[in-house]
């Protein structure tokens, strides 16, 4: 178990720069999850503290050792591959012997033929086969040992991938995407036993993802990854609620949050399609945007006060507990998304025109710049 | 869904079927009726001899050494260009630069026509204006002569090395020599076979997911030999099947070097199959003989296809 460091990371492929100066200090136990849109460097970032690629400059440490000059196989971490890499002509057994058999026996142990013949080895497969049945007990694939990968299904091979990962008890655990060739089911299923394995096991987790659910689901902290560079680094739930960037806010949220231009006056009151907010920006700028999650629109069906927005409903979506009101606000030709109980949207139907509100101090500002601005406090 | 025997549907395959039929099974169908007549191309008819054609195969002491001659050749031929062929793709899969002019140089033997090549080799290894002969005699006498003659490594007789007693007796006559001819005419078939298995090779490398590498790697491979035991060379498992099928067909099928150069001599040391059909079936017009060994040679070919699918097909994975 340990503790891992990242200092000033930077990755160079020709002339691309795909990371831009990566910190991350990730504690010991910890379930990290590094979360963006494809491209964003996660996975490169998360292959460089494997050792399966080499930083451009920066330090990696693990447990305040660097190692920087420390080749894969030597950092005594365990990957989960996004295709899991299993060997396709081992059985399950064999493949999730593998890595005790490389570290554990000798050259002689391993050679053909000849191992039988060197003594102590013996007890060193039953120690072996041990270590395999007792994982493969945890992961509830015992029954699967004798079978081939392609004779799995994804779930299961997915479990194999755990399997040979666990077996040799690494420091920590690197897990590229591992859910993302499984059915929206299972994915939903094996969220929660990878939360679970994590907490019972006590090792640090480095999870990349680009599924925002799986890292608010399952993580401690998640940093948020976007162009070579973390844009936030808090729990799931700061970064829900209160993300520092609009780029964080569009990717974190599902459906995704709603943005509307806004005009800032002097005084900080913010203007937008026509509506003026109560609250007061702590800005200079003139303009940026605003940002409302679904959820935290407010319905009516008159105008109550100066901040309701009129909405024709475009399109209504259940899912059975939740409606999504689709539309857009009148003026606009931008669509808008609210979530509504389906007590509150009994009469309404399309091309209805309703009022929408932003609930009291849930609308986010953002500048120009994309940075989060603050309400002035009154 | 019920089943519609309708004559239409035989005359929509007929075209397939008949062509099929006619051929490549009337063919080898003729071959193995001829096999038992001693039927000659010009004769009115011909008279059947039963299996005295196929007695005489296992009788005489020609056909014994025919056998022999391409079995030795398939036997070093085959293994050595295969792996040659896995050698070269792997160093020419590690290298960065330059793979690609490796490539083609190690594929020129192949483009290039046996028959031409085999007339260069010819050239190259006569015995008193060859090249080969030529700069091996010039190093007589020399610090090469020394360090060929093996005398530097303890328990060595350099008088009796190869280098040395050449040079006092002579260098091989290497298409005259029955000791030599064989080995010279298998080099010749490596030289030109190793460079297509390093294509069909470097095909199949192509195909080995680099996420394997990377988990062997996590894993503990730290050796090439483990990764190339553990990921590369089961990965290549298709391949092989299919590389060590065809250069066993295609060795089996060598023709153009004996045919131009040693003529199955000296005494029958290369007599192959495929020399043996030309010199009986149209040199010597016994197309009934010919017929015989060719049916011999398809069902020699066969036999080891189905043995090759059955015992490794068993254990290679396909992904």
């Amino acid at each position: 178990m340990a503790g891992i460091t990242l200092k000033n990371i930077t990755k160079k492929f020709d002339d691309t720069e795909v990371l831009k100066g990566i910190d991350l200090d990730i504690a010991d136990g910890e379930f990290l999850t590094l979360v963006g849109a494809s491209g964003c460097g996660k996975s490169t970032l998360l292959r460089i503290i494997a050792g399966l690629e080499s930083q451009s400059s920066g330090d990696v440490a693990i447990d305040d050792t660097s190692v920087n000059s420390v080749r894969a196989s030597k950092r005594d971490l365990a990957m989960v591959f996004q295709s899991y890499a299993l060997y396709p002509h081992l059985s399950v057994q064999q493949n999730m012997e593998t890595p005790l058999r490389l570290r554990d026996l000798s050259f002689w142990e391993r050679f053909p033929l000849l191992s039988a013949f060197v003594p102590g080895r013996k007890s060193k497969i039953k120690a072996i086969n041990d270590l395999v049945a007792e994982t493969a007990a945890i992961l509830k694939i015992g029954h699967l040992l004798e079978r081939k990968p392609g004779q799995l299904s994804g779930g299961q091979r997915q479990r194999v991938a755990l399997g040979r990962a666990m077996v040799r008890r690494p420091v920590a655990f690197l897990m590229d995407e591992p859910l993302s060739n499984l059915d929206a089911a299972l994915r939903v299923h094996m969220r929660a036993e990878l939360a679970e394995l994590h907490r019972s096991l006590g090792v640090t987790f480095i999870y990349v993802t680009h599924d925002q659910a799986e890292a608010l689901t399952m993580s401690d902290r998640m940093a948020v990854m976007m162009d070579g560079e973390i844009l936030q680094l808090d729990t799931p739930d700061r970064i829900y609620k209160n993300p520092n960037d609009r780029r964080v806010a569009d990717f974190i949220g599902s459906p995704k949050i709603n943005f509307f231009p806004g005009e800032f006056d002097k005084a900080g009151r913010v203007t937008s399609y026509g509506v003026a907010l109560e609250r007061r920006l702590n800005t200079q700028s003139s303009n940026g945007v605003i940002g409302v999650r679904p959820e935290h629109f407010q319905l009516f069906s008159d105008a109550v006060d100066n901040e309701c927005w009129p909405f024709t409903v475009t399109h209504k979506e259940s899912l059975g507990s939740d409606f999504f009101l689709h539309g857009h606000i009148n003026g606009s030709q931008q669509r808008t998304v609210a979530r509504a109980t389906p007590e509150a949207v009994v009469d309404v139907s399309i091309g209805t025109e309703i009022f929408l509100r932003a609930a009291p101090g849930a609308a986010m500002a953002f500048g120009a710049d994309n940075r989060r601005i603050d309400f002035l406090e009154d | 869904m019920t089943t519609h025997h309708n004559a239409v549907s035989y005359w929509f395959v007929a075209p397939a079927v008949i062509l099929m039929v006619v051929i490549l099974v009337a063919p080898v169908f003729v071959a193995a009726v001829l096999s038992f007549t001693d039927y000659s191309l010009g004769n009115p008819g011909f008279n059947w001899v039963g299996v005295t054609n196929y007695a005489k195969l296992i009788g005489r002491s020609t056909y014994t050494k025919m056998l022999l001659a391409s079995a030795t050749y398939v036997i070093v031929v085959v293994p050595v260009s295969i792996g040659l062929g896995l050698g070269a793709a792997l160093l020419i899969n590690s290298v960065k630069r330059f793979g690609d002019v490796y490539k083609t140089i190690y594929f020129l033997p192949v483009m290039a026509a046996l028959l031409a090549m085999a007339i260069v080799w010819e050239f190259s290894l006569h015995p008193t204006i060859g090249l080969v002969n030529k700069t091996l005699a010039s190093g007589c006498g020399t610090w090469v002569q020394d360090l060929l003659g093996f005398g530097w490594v303890p328990w060595v007789d350099s008088d009796q090395s190869w280098f040395v007693k050449s040079c006092r007796d002579g260098f091989p006559l290497w298409f005259g020599d029955r000791t030599y001819t064989m080995g010279t005419i298998a080099f010749i078939g490596i030289w030109q076979a190793f460079g297509f298995n390093m294509v069909l090779y470097l095909a199949g490398l192509t195909s080995v997911p680099r996420e394997l590498y990377h988990a062997a790697e996590i894993d503990g491979a730290v050796a090439g030999w483990e990764r190339f035991r553990l990921v590369t060379w089961p990965m290549l498992g298709p391949t092989t099947v299919f590389v060590v099928t065809i250069t066993t067909i295609r060795s089996f099928q060598v023709f153009d070097t004996v045919e131009s150069i040693t003529q199955g001599g000296p005494s029958k040391s290369t007599y192959v199959m495929m020399y043996a059909i030309y010199e009986k079936g149209v040199k010597q017009n016994l197309i009934g003989m010919g017929s015989a060994i060719t049916i011999v040679f398809l069902a020699f070919v066969l036999f080891l296809t189905l043995a090759q699918r059955h015992l490794v097909e068993r254990k290679v994975h396909y992904a």
